[in-house]
């Protein structure tokens, strides 16, 4: 970790996030507290439906609403609170102080016009710059992100790239303006797992030459083993655990986060069948009273069933938070 | 070892692209030359990344495609020359199970019917003994008997990969080609259906032809690997020798870019990545399909293709780093023959 953990460049607390579906208003994230300094990664990590991508998007402010609202919460970015912030303010943040990046490139590239002039044109309107050179910084980031012969590929489209190019591309049109937060959500789940080695290591290098924190979002535990510096995982629209990387595999302080390690097929052993969480988390219409994860946990007691538990700071060298009201009885194992 | 249950050889498939006035007709050799054996009760994984050919090698094997030349045989009879009926009573011995289970399933039918059209089609069974079995194939998968009246949407994912392994081994196969079958699963749904699927495999005694890209899968599920890069098989032979030994640059680079879920070890184990992508199969590199990219790559390699020369440990391998039978040490089974 680079930065003092009193100096957050990101912080958001009490995020509360509803949506309307023919069943009315459910709750999709409840309670979710994290933040970030300048120079680490925050992994946020979970399966699908447990409510990482409504988050990052939240903080983007890029959450339709309707379907969406903001039930409760602060999203706190350089002391600035997002929510009282109108769109014209917002669209000053987004671009040059905070960026994205998207799983599949061709959502955030636009087919019709160059990779080049997109760039230029995310440059010309968040940094005032002539037209000429917004896109010399074009290729200047599309050479920094390792794509070869960048004054010329600028002239290319999008569908003329390979996926890791897109990517790259992607990259770089979100680096232009030197965001200082960069939100990376499952960046490289469709690539190769080559070429997802190569972009991970470009962040990575990215990371360290200008500063900037990431929030990065992924269902990869060996992409988090990778990159990410602390990690918060969720079930069911609720942060239940976060930790430092190396203590979170070491020693995991929530049952869903140990049954997620024991589920790596790489961890379990040839020949006997791999561990598995049984069941399914909960539609967000059906989450059950108490801890929403105990009718899957194998340690579920009767003070699990009831209450509605909170994310509390656990004693330790290292700080740790844990939402399972059992964990000061449990042994939970780890990767190690 | 036992008479293999498939016996591939020599497979090649061409699709041809465009073709109009402006643009010329082009070539793209999906899969080219390739051989392997899959025997009775075992997992042949076939692993590589986009463009390897993988999942058009499992469509070729099911006669989804139709190959330019090589012979694909099933318990000893030439299926890529078998047509209509003939290829129609073969049909019971192998099936597959696909990617998506959205897509894959059709939305307008009852479970009932999507898992027991394979039984009635084939004239096995009717009435209320179809309607047994098929309460016994989805019990056996893991599902409820009372989900015959239900339609696909009322499933998850997983569930609905069970309906489709259900429907697949409905006809009692002796192969199951499965094409990517857990990868847009969560990781513990796809466990379940791991699981599931090594427990049917014990059972019924049925062989695996398990494509994916997964590497972490692959170790805990194949008895034998192949590895497949631009339409060529580079290296093949027994899963835990591959994980362990590998000898192929692209197989060793691909295992060291899979990240292990251990922050310690990880750090350790980073280096520098694989440079470039994979090249267009509509360009591909002449001599050995990796050389662009290889890190060992030498000017023979440019020049020609490595022949597969036996491994030690099992398998065999295609690298002009290993130029003749003797300088891996030879095994006696070679998968590719």
């Amino acid at each position: 970790m680079t930065a003092a953990s009193t100096a957050h460049l990101l912080e958001v607390s009490g995020l509360g996030i509803d949506f309307l579906t023919d069943r009315g208003w459910v709750q999709v994230v409840e309670d979710v507290a994290f933040s970030v300094a300048p120079g680490e990664t925050l992994g946020l990590v979970g399966e699908s439906g447990s409510g990482k991508t409504v988050t990052s998007l939240a903080v983007m402010q890029l959450l339709p609403m309707p379907p969406g609202r903001f039930r409760a919460g602060q999203i706190v970015f350089d002391g600035q609170d997002l929510l009282g912030l109108d769109e014209r303010a917002l669209r000053r943040l987004r671009g040059n102080d905070i960026a994205m990046v998207f799983q599949e490139s061709m959502t955030s590239l636009n087919p019709a016009f160059t990779i080049g002039d997109q760039i230029a044109e995310a440059v010309r309107e968040h940094l005032a710059l002539p037209r000429r050179a917004a896109r010399d910084r074009a290729v200047e980031v599309l050479d920094l992100v390792g794509i070869p012969s960048p004054r010329e590929r600028a002239g290319a489209y999008p569908h003329e790239f390979s996926g890791g190019m897109r990517q790259r591309a992607a990259i770089a049109m979100a680096l232009a303006c030197e965001p200082r937060l960069l939100i990376a959500d499952e960046p490289t789940t469709a690539l190769d797992v080559t070429v997802q080695a190569q972009v991970l290591e470009l962040l990575r290098s990215l990371q360290q030459r200008f500063g900037m924190a990431m929030l990065f979002i992924t269902h990869n535990l060996g992409v988090v083993a990778d990159i990410c510096d602390r990690v918060a995982v969720m079930y069911a629209g609720q942060i239940i655990e976060e930790a430092d990387v190396e203590t979170l595999f070491a020693a995991p302080a929530h049952p869903y986060t140990e049954g997620l390690l024991r589920a790596m097929p790489q961890l379990g052993r040839r020949g006997e069948p791999l561990a598995v969480v049984p069941g399914t988390p909960p539609m967000p219409w059906a989450v059950p009273d108490g801890c929403r994860f105990h009718p899957r946990c194998r340690y579920a007691a009767d003070t699990c069933r009831s209450g509605s538990p909170g994310l509390v700071m656990l004693p330790g060298e290292r700080p740790r938070r844990s939402r399972c009201v059992r964990i000061d009885v449990l042994d939970l194992k780890g990767a190690e | 070892m036992s008479v293999p249950l498939l016996e591939v050889r020599d497979l090649r498939v061409v699709f041809r692209i465009g073709g109009s006035l402006l643009a010329r007709r082009r070539e793209l050799v999906a899969v080219n030359g390739v051989s392997f054996d899959v025997h009775p009760g075992e997992t042949l994984a076939v692993v590589g990344e986009s463009g390897s050919g993988k999942s058009t090698l499992a469509r070729a094997v099911m006669r989804l495609v139709e190959p330019a030349s090589g012979t694909v045989r099933l318990d000893g009879q030439d299926l890529t020359a078998m047509r209509g009926e003939a290829l129609r009573r073969m049909r019971p011995e192998f099936q597959m199970v696909f990617q998506d289970p959205y897509s894959s399933l059709d939305p307008s039918k009852l479970i009932r019917d999507t898992v027991g059209e394979p039984l009635r089609v084939h004239g096995r069974l009717r009435g209320v003994a179809l309607d047994e079995r098929v309460r016994v194939l989805l019990e056996q998968v893991g599902l409820d008997a009372h989900h015959m009246a239900r339609y696909p949407y009322e499933f998850s994912g997983g569930q609905r990969q069970r309906i489709a392994i259900a429907r697949a081994i409905a006809l009692e196969p002796r192969l199951v080609v499965l094409d990517e079958a857990v990868s847009a699963l969560d990781v513990s749904t796809q466990n379940q259906i791991l699981n599931l699927l090594e427990a049917l495999q014990r059972a019924r005694k049925m062989a695996y032809l398990f494509i994916s890209h997964d590497l972490g899968v692959v170790e805990h599920i194949a008895d034998r690997v192949a590895v497949t890069y631009l339409g060529h098989i580079v290296e093949s032979g027994p899963a835990p020798r591959i994980f362990s030994q590998p000898l192929h640059p692209y197989t060793k680079a691909l295992l060291s870019a899979v990240p292990v879920p251990n922050p310690r070890l990880q750090r350790r184990r980073r280096h520098q990545p694989l440079t470039g992508e994979v090249p267009s199969p509509l360009a591909p590199p002449s001599g050995c399909p990796f050389h662009t990219r290889c890190p060992n790559a030498m000017p023979e390699c440019i020049a020609r293709m490595p022949r597969h020369v036996a491994a030690a440990g099992g398998g065999s391998v295609a690298c002009h780093l290993y130029p003749a039978e003797g300088a891996v040490a030879p095994a006696a089974a070679s998968t590719s023959s």
